[in-house]
């Protein structure tokens, strides 16, 4: 059997593709569109023959499931993998088990990372800026954020096609638990920073009443359960609805 | 160990598990019973991953997690556990351990099933195992993460014409939407 | 007129980066509310909205079924609400406007987000349909159903934008002559939403943890003794 190889522009097109693997999100089979999306052109080029393409097809259009970013690693690596299947050295199956074995510990790793961990803190940064410097501060949420996130989306598609199944071990070093509870600490301290500026900001630079009554509220609120946090928006709502019309009416300054 | 949550998930150790529950619950040990993981051994550091260190991770066949759940009633430890299907939920249950409550937060789509809810998708055999873990007395919930709608699963089912008496010589319903 | 079109394209932008396609952030509220400001020339109001929004959104995270509140196309119309009410009136006060602004961005986000529903129900039709395709031989590409997915999210974010852009016109006057009094500025609204905020925050950083407790209490303590400097 001939030996294949997908080529350089096709895994900058894997790459490209990997930035609209949300494109048609959905709950049936959640990333699976965007997954096949990707895929599609590896396995145009691989399986001339219409069966063999159905196959193709089939295992790309399952159900797929991970962190967005992290999966750019399952990406690289399922094309490695399809090259293999082409040359006959590897079955299919094993395309979708290592898709499935890589999948869910880098949502859990990523989602951790990323949602968890990264997007407050480049939010946190950005709001202590824009305090200060306004727009300014959207750059720095934008720069924090994307400095990784691009890192680990183009590394992924990269090391994943190069190592293909190898990429396990690279995978488990990647420690991005470690990383999160580093980062999250990082966020703790920044908060306290936040915490004594907006403070005195809001009570005319004095620690009076105000900012005690700011302190303490920020505080009951953090401690607030989980069911409170994820209500945040209702709650928020009727605050400042309130807050509007007792303004209007006299009863805030 | 005690109990904290079991939970049926198809996809096991991810996101909602390994940031929402143990967020929320504070679990010493995560427990993830499943014979074809428990098989496969290369990927145990792979799922460790997604746990914060001090969470200790065990993988295992059923009966193999069932036996440990059981034993050491001494061990006051905080356990989440996690198994595939609700099948999988009637053997642990079958093989001894006081399982009180299970929560439903992941059972994806597949051709034949019928649609609860966005991540629940039943099939007939499904109906039979959480019909089974019912009478039991386990209560049964759905709820993907902490803080979102917790939903009674044996009313959705009846809701949906799969559960109550004279279930099981049914044929599932169709899919509501 | 052709501000409101450059304000709801930036919606659709905004809203397409959430889940749809790349990513990198342009759907969080700060940097949403920034460029909104941007485009309606009122920087620091769309800074100002954006810092409270983006706080009290902090700990929202995609995790789970529910869809969370729709963060861009919400901040965007509350930057324009903010800004028109301080158009309205020379003497309006500006954390009053600001509060209000945040307020019209919570409702949107809230309607925003039974929208995304939709959305995503659309999708799954789409995909169904070429799975199904799929099934009888006729391999279609999944370029077609992502294009769909890609052009509804950015449709309803611009449609979304448009629409509460047009409600929150309308209620520009009434709110413009409903005049408090001249002491009442709405510094006290300001701070109830930004201890909310800060609150949020402090869950999602510093709850559960002795060593989070720590380097916030570090924080705090820099922060206080550098606070001349930092003015």
């Amino acid at each position: 059997m001939s030996e294949k190889r997908i080529g350089r522009a096709a895994v900058l097109g894997l790459l490209a593709r990997s930035f609209y693997l949300q494109a048609a999100w959905n709950y049936e089979t959640l990333q699976a569109p965007g997954f096949a999306h990707a895929l599609f052109p590896v396995g145009r080029k691989l399986s001339p023959d219409r069966e063999r393409f159905e196959q193709f097809a089939e295992r790309h259009t399952a159900l797929f499931n991970s962190n967005p970013v992290m999966a750019s690693y399952v990406i690289g690596t399922a094309a490695k993998m399809e090259e293999e299947v082409a040359a006959g050295r590897s079955a299919g199956e094993d395309v979708t088990v290592m898709k499935n074995a890589l999948a869910i510990p880098l949502a859990a790793a990523g989602d951790r990372f990323f949602w968890a961990t990264l997007r407050p803190l480049a939010g946190l940064l950005g709001v202590l800026v824009a305090g200060a410097g306004g727009v300014l501060g959207a750059l720095v949420l934008l720069a924090l954020y994307n400095v990784y996130h691009l890192y680990y989306r183009v590394r992924g598609v990269v090391r994943g096609y190069t190592l293909g199944p190898e990429i396990v071990n690279e995978v488990m070093r990647l420690n991005l638990v470690g990383l999160s509870a580093q980062l999250g600490t990082l966020g703790a301290f920044f908060l306290g920073v936040l915490f004594v500026a907006a403070g005195l900001a809001w009570s005319e630079g004095r620690v009076g009443p105000a900012f005690f009554a700011f302190a303490g509220m920020a505080l009951v609120v953090g401690l607030l359960p989980d069911a409170f946090q994820k209500r945040i928006t209702e709650v928020a709502l009727c605050a400042t609805v309130a807050a509007c019309f007792l303004t209007a009416l006299g009863v805030l300054s | 160990m005690r109990l904290v949550l079991t939970r049926i998930d198809d996809r096991l150790l991810h996101a909602q598990v390994a940031l929402g529950w143990v967020g929320a619950l504070s679990p010493d040990v995560v427990v993830v019973a499943d014979d074809k993981l428990a098989e496969n051994r290369r990927l145990l550091p792979l799922m460790r991953m997604s746990l914060p260190s001090e969470v200790e991770l065990v993988v295992a066949g059923v009966e193999e997690s069932a036996g440990l759940l059981r034993q050491a009633d001494s061990d006051t430890r905080k356990c989440i556990l996690v198994v595939r299907t609700p099948a999988e939920a009637v053997r642990i249950l079958e093989a001894g351990v006081r399982v009180r409550a299970v929560n439903v937060g992941g059972m994806h789509f597949a051709q034949g099933k019928v649609r609860l809810l966005p991540y629940v998708y039943v099939d007939r055999q499904d109906v039979q195992a959480l019909e089974h873990l019912s009478s039991r007395d386990v209560e049964l919930t759905a709820q993907d993460v902490p803080g979102n709608p917790s939903y009674d699963l044996k009313k959705l089912l009846e809701d949906a014409g799969l559960g109550g008496p004279g279930f099981l010589t049914e044929e599932p319903g169709r899919s509501r939407d | 007129m052709k501000e409101v079109l450059l304000v709801c394209l930036a919606g659709g932008v905004c809203a397409l980066d959430t889940t749809a396609a790349w990513q990198v952030m342009l759907s969080q509220p700060l940097v949403s509310a920034s460029i909104a400001g941007l485009l309606t020339g009122a920087p620091a109001t769309g800074a100002a909205v954006g810092v409270l929004l983006q706080m009290l959104w902090s700990g929202s995270i995609p995790v789970g079924a529910r869809p969370m509140p729709d963060a861009p196309v919400a901040s965007v119309s509350g930057v324009w609400f903010a800004s028109a009410l301080l158009d309205c009136r020379p003497d309006f006060p500006v954390p009053l406007a600001q509060i209000a602004g945040v307020a019209a961005a919570l409702g949107v986000a809230l309607v925003g987000r039974e929208t995304i529903m939709l959305e995503r129900e659309l999708n799954r039709r789409l995909f169904a349909r070429f799975l199904t395709r799929l099934k009888t031989g006729r391999v279609g590409d999944p370029g077609g159903v992502q294009l769909a997915g890609a052009a509804l999210a950015f449709s309803r974010g611009f449609a979304l934008c448009l629409v509460a852009i047009g409600l929150l016109t309308a209620l520009t006057g009434p709110a413009c002559r409903l005049a408090p009094p001249a002491a009442c500025t709405g510094a006290h609204a300001t701070v109830l939403v930004g201890a909310l905020g800060v609150g949020v925050l402090f869950n999602t950083f510093v709850r559960r943890s002795r060593t989070r407790l720590a380097a916030f209490a570090g924080g705090l303590v820099f922060a206080f003794l550098l606070r001349d400097v930092l003015g």
